[in-house]
């Protein structure tokens, strides 16, 4: 199944989210993950197999942001891609937004992150385009679950 | 994409007479969108998307939902899955 949507955005501003979601996958911790989860098994060899896997899959899900972030992605005006591609996108979002929740925007509170109420006025240097980035991909997101499964997206997200 | 889907007859099945006491929880984040949460719930375990936003509704409103119940493979699979989709997911066995 392949996913086309109109996406008319300046390609600056997408190039602009392009260079901070890089930034934020060069600053990814140990085994390429943007959080640390929680393993449900004890011996050393088995976790660090999850984590292995887990990076692995960060990795490939990264890689197709990046490129629908590209030239010939947003920046083009259109979103096109195959199901599999917009999931791997949709997951690649969570895991940058995870990351910079808990870095660049540690600051800010769980309340106006969770409603998307942020004063741009109390932001502080450095948090302006970590800011922005985390709300472009929250919106990403949400256009590309609304066609991947319509229905999802009928709850609404400022509950 | 690494997803794993079942049914609920599977469901009652193995809660009914295998006695399974492992158990896949999600917990709240303040990052995911709903609909999110809602998509991920429908893709990796079938559900209809009432059952999905009922256990959506209670990872937000109670910061915590048991989504699946069984044996420990299957949890810990489960588990692996959801945290591949960045949701919080944790196993937890009863005592």
């Amino acid at each position: 199944m392949t996913i086309r949507i109109p996406f008319p955005i300046d390609p600056e501003i997408v190039a602009f989210v392009r260079t901070t979601v890089a930034t934020a996958i060069a600053t990814w911790g140990a085994h390429g993950l943007a959080i640390a989860p929680d393993i449900p098994l004890e011996d050393t060899e088995s976790r660090s197999l999850w984590l292995d896997e887990l990076g692995d899959d960060l990795r490939k899900d990264a890689a197709q942001l990046l490129s629908a972030l590209g030239a010939q992605g947003l920046g083009s005006g259109f979103l096109e891609m195959e199901l599999e591609t917009a999931e791997a996108i949709t997951r690649a979002c969570s895991a940058i937004r995870l990351h910079l929740r808990h870095t660049a925007l540690k600051r800010i509170s769980d309340d106006s992150l969770e409603h998307g109420v942020i004063d741009p006025t109390s932001l502080i240097p450095g948090e302006h385009a970590s800011c922005f980035t985390y709300i472009f991909l929250a919106e990403l997101q949400g256009i590309l679950i609304s066609v991947m499964d319509p229905g999802s997206d009928e709850v609404p997200d400022d509950l | 994409m690494a997803t794993t889907q079942t049914s609920p007859e599977t469901d009652i099945a193995s809660e009914t007479f295998l006695e399974p006491s492992w158990h896949v929880v999600v917990k709240n984040d303040p990052v995911n969108l709903m609909s999110y949460v809602v998509m991920v719930f429908r893709k990796v375990f079938g559900f209809s998307l009432e059952k999905a936003r009922k256990h959506m509704l209670e990872v937000h409103q109670l910061g915590r939902s048991r989504v699946w119940t069984g044996d420990r493979e299957q949890a810990e699979a489960y588990v692996q899955t959801l945290q591949k989709w960045q949701l919080t997911a944790i196993l937890e066995h009863d005592h």
